[in-house]
């Protein structure tokens, strides 16, 4: 036994190395689904490219020429059942929850256009008991994406074709791409 | 790499019987190739042969997880192959819940679709009353999980090594970043199939080991049923085992030949991939099979070649069927297939996406063999003394398996690429929105591209090349599929469009969406119903008289 211990010693040191690299970094968050949200404690949300957790705020978008879209992604099934009040002078607006039926996480709530630019407090309420379970302060901004940074950019439409089944690293540089692509094909719309 | 664990760890909280269900179907297979090798192994000491399989299972465990951190924030199976996928489980499920499974069989698909796949996952679906898109979801990381272990047990037994056996199963995994790559292809099929030829592949391995009378009609059933399945789960699998026969068969004639003819019999197959491999990069569109081991894995592809002399000295038979199949499989590309009784035309015996696919499996043969080749040479060398022989092997060991290993892992990409994963959040939204809102005979036009994947035909088939692909499965309203490139500003497309009645246009967030731009400019024509930063829809306002 000692002899195949000893033998089999340069496996136990790769496996070792292995775990503490492995274990090596700061590792975000696994969200906490049984944690309870209530008047006294809403949940403050953010941008979910900045910081995914029970609810994070997608983006905004428009309805026709006269809703706003409030787009949220719920990791909690607390966040379920909500609908959202926006503050506008001494009144709140009252925007309407749906849950997308095929994707139960993604939630999106409909109400009245806001401007461009304009600064808005969300508060999220639970439609059961009404209580505020989660908040948060944003600028709406259509077609644009927060990072973490806070740079922003605009989708812009890309000219430019690929191949069908890309690999990893393709270039999209031929007329005819083929299918598929490869692990290097550089797509030409992607998010820095 | 600590957080891909986590993301995987979450995936499989959510997912677990699923994961279960899959890995106990597996592992009987994976029990099967164990249990065909185990008595034909030699080896001496229990002990031992423990411990690998004890890391094997550590390895298989691994896998499971850190594959399955690809499935953290993904919506849908990608591509546009897994809306066919998607539709054929559906159908099949529809069947075995309504006991209409027979009658719906023949309409199923237009063309022959790959059956034995979409029956497997069904099955699956319907056993585990469980959502088809988890379902194929998750099948498809522990069949990339499952993939390496056949590969560790033809080299375990055929050189006794556990090292090698674990550094074949190393490159087998995570060497390259195909096989794995293929599933954000939505290659499904083609990847279980991959699995099956694998497992056909150790049962033929062990039948030709096996002396006569020692259960060797058992064995020939199985390998007949075998072939069978992993037909019906890919059709390709046929060709690449006649190749692997055709090759292992022809290996052995080398083998018995004078060694000055089998090494110029090696010279001529090696010429034979030279000259193709130059045709190959030749072509735009064929060149991209041998990128993941020209590019990004060249360095652990020069490693398994560096070895591969070593192999030879060795094990002889193996490196001339390796080479046999990779000549044979770079053949292929090339051999045109009339396939008009299965309603595929244009078609070569293997294609591009399939080649790229499955040279993954000569590679991690040769690195292996070559190891195993090396470490014998090492144990026979009379240079260096017992001791400092044991530590080279040690040294050897954790350069290969440890360094190699940790390198591979380490730069492997676990998660889905952005531009193969059609279906993102903004689209979501936009297709539970058209379900409630859209009438149910609303016409919507999505985009799309030309199938090109052979390089000799021009393809008349229009494949999705966006989220639009999702919309007629998700929300039951029928699509037209037109090409991305469309002018939205020509008056000739209006009236297309208003040929086919269509009501609705979606443009989704890949570079070969419709142009947004050009709906938003022609504001007389096109209305902007829903705009979210990745996707929108707009509605054809009204239609041009005809002249």
């Amino acid at each position: 036994m000692k002899v195949f211990l000893r033998k089999r010693s340069v496996f136990f040191i790769i496996l070792i190395l292995l775990f503490i690299t492995a274990c090596n970094g700061n590792p975000t968050q696994v969200p906490e689904n049984s944690q309870i949200y209530s008047d006294s404690s809403p949940l403050n949300i953010t941008y979910c490219n900045i910081s995914s957790t029970d609810l994070c705020l997608e983006g905004f978008g428009k309805e026709g020429e006269d809703n706003l879209l409030i787009l949220f992604k719920a990791d909690n099934p607390v966040f379920a059942d909500i609908y959202v009040g926006i503050e506008k002078g001494k009144d709140e607006i009252v925007f309407e929850c749906i849950q997308a039926q095929d994707f139960s996480k993604n939630i999106y709530c409909s109400g009245d256009i806001f401007p461009n630019g304009e600064n808005i407090q969300l508060n999220i309420y639970a439609k059961e008991d009404e209580k505020l379970i989660a908040k948060g302060g944003f600028t709406i901004q259509y077609g644009v994406i927060q990072r973490a940074d806070d740079i922003e950019f605009e989708i812009s439409t890309p000219e430019s074709s690929k191949p069908s089944y890309p690999n990893e690293s393709n270039e999209p540089n031929e007329p005819d791409e083929p299918n598929y692509p490869n692990s290097s094909y550089e797509n030409p719309t992607a998010t820095p | 790499m600590w957080q891909i664990i986590l993301d995987g760890l979450s995936v499989l909280d959510k997912n677990g019987l699923i994961v279960f269900c899959i890995v106990s179907l597996l592992s009987l297979g994976c029990c099967a190739n164990f249990f065909l090798f185990r008595n034909l192994a030699k080896q001496k000491n229990a002990l031992r042969s423990t411990f690998s399989l004890f890391l094997l299972i550590l390895f298989f465990v691994f896998s499971i997880i850190v594959r399955l951190a690809y499935l953290k924030d993904i919506f849908v199976p990608p591509y546009f192959d897994s809306v066919e996928h998607l539709k054929i489980i559906k159908e099949l499920v529809e069947g075995f819940s309504t006991s209409t499974f027979l009658e719906r069989l023949p309409n199923l698909t237009s063309n022959y679709y790959h059956l034995g796949f979409h029956f497997i996952a069904s099955l699956l679906t319907f056993g585990l009353r469980a959502d088809p898109i988890n379902v194929i979801l998750v099948f498809g990381q522990i069949i990339l999980a499952a993939m390496p272990i056949p590969i560790f047990f033809l080299i375990w037994h055929k050189t006794q090594s556990g090292t090698a056996a674990f550094f074949a199963l190393l490159l087998a995994g995570f060497g390259w970043y195909m096989p794995g790559f293929a599933i954000n292809w939505g290659k499904y099929p083609a990847l279980t199939g991959l699995l099956a030829f694998e497992i056909v592949l150790s049962i033929a391995y062990a039948l030709s080991k096996r002396k006569t009378g020692q259960n060797q009609s058992v064995l020939i059933i199985f390998l007949i049923f075998g072939v069978l399945v992993s037909t019906l789960i890919h059709t390709r699998t046929l060709v690449i085992l006649f190749i692997s026969f055709a090759s292992w068969f022809f290996a052995g004639r080398i083998h018995t030949l004078p060694q000055s003819y089998q090494y110029s019999m090696l010279r001529i197959q090696l010429l034979g991939i030279l000259i193709l491999g130059i045709l190959i990069q030749k072509d735009p569109l064929l060149k991209l099979a041998l990128e993941p081991y020209l590019d990004n894995g060249i360095l652990i592809a020069l490693i398994a070649l560096i070895l591969s002399p070593f192999a030879l000295s060795k094990f002889p038979r193996g490196v001339y069927f390796n080479a046999l199949f990779v000549l044979s499989i770079f053949a292929c590309l090339f051999i045109p297939f009339n396939g008009s009784v299965l309603k595929l035309t244009n078609q070569t015996l293997l294609d591009r996406p399939f080649v790229e696919m499955i040279l993954y499996l000569p590679l991690s043969l040769l690195g292996g063999l070559g190891l195993a080749g090396f470490l014998e040479s090492l144990k026979n060398t009379k240079i260096l003394s017992k001791q400092n022989r044991l530590y080279t092997k040690a040294l050897t060991t954790f350069l290969f398996i440890g360094f190699i290993g940790f390198f591979s892992i380490k730069n492997y990409n676990f998660y889905p690429v952005e531009y193969c994963n059609f279906l993102k959040y903004d689209d979501t939204v936009i297709l539970d929105w058209m379900d409630k809102n859209l009438p149910s005979d609303a016409r919507i036009l999505v985009a799309s591209d030309k199938l090109n994947v052979v390089p000799s035909s021009i393809s008349a088939d229009l494949v999705g090349s966006d989220a639009g692909i999702w919309v007629h499965l998700l929300t039951d309203k029928k699509t037209i599929l037109m090409p991305y490139e469309l002018d939205f500003l020509s008056t000739e497309t209006i009236e297309e469009l208003c040929q086919n009645q269509i009501g609705y246009i979606y443009v989704g967030s890949t570079s070969q969406s419709f142009n947004t731009q050009q709906l938003r400019k022609e504001v007389g024509w096109y209305k902007e119903i829903l705009f979210l930063p990745n996707a929108q829809l707009y509605q054809l306002k009204s239609c041009f008289p005809k002249n």
